[in-house]
């Protein structure tokens, strides 16, 4: 056995990660049912391996084969970080809190899920929209770090005015007046536009009629006018969304930016 | 004795150490290499069923690699089928298809190789050597479900090519009596019938309907929804056209760009209607298709496991 660990370990050392791969997954088949610490560790290397190479998403996958009921609470405590860590990396945010949630049960004491786990509560908490959690969690981080706790209300200013657009708000707003929907949602340039064109079709259809080309105002004008005007709709919603994606991007910015800082200053 | 003598004595002796180590040796290396591949293959094995394609696959060709010329024909052609598995688990069906082909006919996997084979192969269209496969394949006379199989095969291949009359006299060869492939060769009279039925479009009278009306070509290659649609944009632009020749003159700006626009359409839907015939066709053919080469798939999982 210990020359199979021996033989991956090396491949690791030499940066031939795949290989290293293959190899600890050697190590799990020559240990199958009969030795579960070792074939937990050698799961937990292969998972490390696959890291290596950026692959977070085989890596998770090779986590979850390791079986946590027959982890020490240190193992434990390092796979868990690993599973939370990798499904963040991956976007898999309500897995990785339902992974927090778990640890926390398997980690009773909650010194040693602070110190290795509350930077990733936050961040995933963040990612989640869930703020005034994490905006405890980033107290209670500061705290832990030695920095002034009041820090928390700058880096969590944006939730009393948090600025996010309801997109079917947005949408009601421009089946009333159309452009409004985009203007309420942050997205001025594309609101004007809207705006501008649906009043020049209409304007130039009203015109045509009025000047007895029937056919032509009601062909260009009113025809184009109504397909802006759904477009106009639909848009409202997509560019709301959009311009939420972007505002929530840049308040978690700031935070993950600060929680990067300290973690790398430890 | 005579020195002459002790001479041939010691060379006797020494023949004999020389020719004692040498079997030791042979003895040593034939156990190792049986070692390693029981190992390997025990290693691949799991890791197939561990559903880990692409690292079962790098354990056999590594192992074929390795020991290719010190293994016995049963125990390569054991590698190439489980290679082979590894490919087709992975979609890699040419691969999976060549490493099929090496098994050879004493190997218990040569029935499941072939099959597996010609179904890759029909798979991805090369119905010829997929055809040559099944036909030259020798099945026990009693085995009446490889034959069987044999003929289902070959009416998949015959009505994939939409070759109507050797499905037909295929198909005469069904028995209908066994479970693992009974559903399928029902299936694939009902696929016959429908190929039958399907009407074959002319794109040239799609065109000429469409330019009589605007998308009653498309109506005509069985794209309803689209012709009625595309009626619509072009018949309201002619008539915006019509208008402006009529009240403006034909050298207003307005006349020239809406005739512009209106032909623009106009040949646009033509030429789309041709094109539509085609792409409905193709539709129809390609569901089709799929269905039969699911229906191919279902009896080899069957028969030969998953």
């Amino acid at each position: 056995m210990q020359r199979f660990f021996t033989a991956a370990d090396t491949l690791m050392q030499q940066s031939r990660f795949s290989d290293a791969a293959l190899a600890y997954e050697r190590c799990v088949f020559a240990c199958h049912d009969t030795n579960p610490e070792w074939q937990n560790r050698a799961l937990l290397k292969k998972a490390m391996a696959y890291k290596a190479q950026g692959n977070f998403a085989q890596t998770l996958q090779t986590l979850y084969r390791i079986n946590f009921y027959q982890l020490t609470d240190s193992a434990r405590l390092a796979t868990g970080y690993e599973i939370v860590l990798n499904a963040y990396l991956t976007g898999q945010f309500t897995d990785a809190e339902s992974q927090l949630q778990q640890l926390a049960y398997f980690i009773p004491d909650s010194a040693t899920f602070n110190q290795q786990l509350l930077f990733l509560k936050i961040l995933v908490l963040n990612e989640l929209q869930k703020w005034p959690e994490a905006k405890t969690a980033f107290t209670q981080y500061l705290i832990l770090n030695r920095h002034p706790p009041e820090l928390a209300n700058i880096y969590y200013d944006f939730m009393r005015r948090p600025r996010l657009k309801n997109p079917q708000k947005a949408r009601r707003l421009s089946t009333f007046m159309p452009g409004v929907g985009q203007l309420y949602g942050g997205n001025v340039g594309a609101g004007l536009l809207n705006l501008g064109l649906q009043l020049g079709l209409l304007s130039f259809g009203a015109y045509e009629i009025w000047q007895g080309y029937y056919l032509t105002g009601f062909g260009t004008g009113l025809a184009l006018t109504q397909a802006f005007y759904f477009g106009g709709i639909e848009n409202a919603e997509t560019v709301t969304k959009r311009k939420n994606k972007e505002k929530i991007a840049r308040y978690n910015n700031r935070i993950k930016q600060f929680i990067l800082t300290v973690e790398q200053s430890k | 004795m005579s020195n002459a003598n002790i001479c041939k004595r010691c060379l006797f002796c020494l023949l004999c150490a020389t020719l004692t180590t040498n079997n030791a040796l042979a003895q040593n290396t034939l156990q190792a290499t049986d070692s390693v591949y029981r190992q390997e293959m025990d290693f691949g094995q799991y890791l197939l069923n561990n559903q880990q394609y692409a690292d079962a696959q790098q354990v056999f060709a590594q192992l074929d690699t390795a020991l290719a010329n010190h293994l016995a024909a049963t125990r390569t052609d054991s590698l190439h089928f489980y290679q082979g598995w590894a490919c087709y688990n992975q979609k890699l069906l040419l691969p999976a298809a060549e490493q099929f082909l090496q098994v050879s006919g004493n190997s218990p996997f040569f029935h499941a190789s072939r099959f597996f084979a010609a179904y890759n192969l029909t798979y991805k269209q090369w119905y010829a050597p997929a055809k040559g496969i099944l036909t030259d394949l020798y099945l026990p006379p009693s085995d009446s479900l490889l034959h069987e199989l044999q003929f289902f095969g070959l009416a998949g291949i015959a009505l994939l090519q939409r070759n109507t009359q050797q499905f037909t006299r295929l198909s005469e060869q069904f028995t209908f009596t066994h479970y693992q492939l009974q559903q399928q060769e029902q299936n694939l009279l009902q696929y016959a019938e429908s190929i039958k039925k399907v009407k074959r479009r002319s794109p040239a009278l799609a065109g000429m309907l469409s330019a009589v009306v605007p998308g009653l070509g498309k109506v005509y290659a069985g794209k309803a929804k689209q012709g009625i649609a595309s009626f619509f944009p072009v018949a309201l632009l002619g008539l915006q056209a019509y208008e402006n020749i009529h009240k403006r003159g034909i050298k207003n700006g307005f006349s020239i760009f809406y005739t512009g626009l209106f032909s623009v359409f106009y040949i646009g839907n033509i030429w789309g209607s041709v094109l539509s015939v085609q792409i409905k066709q193709q539709e129809i053919d390609h569901e089709i298709d799929n269905r039969i080469l699911f229906d191919l798939h279902i009896p080899l999982r069957n028969i030969f496991g998953n």
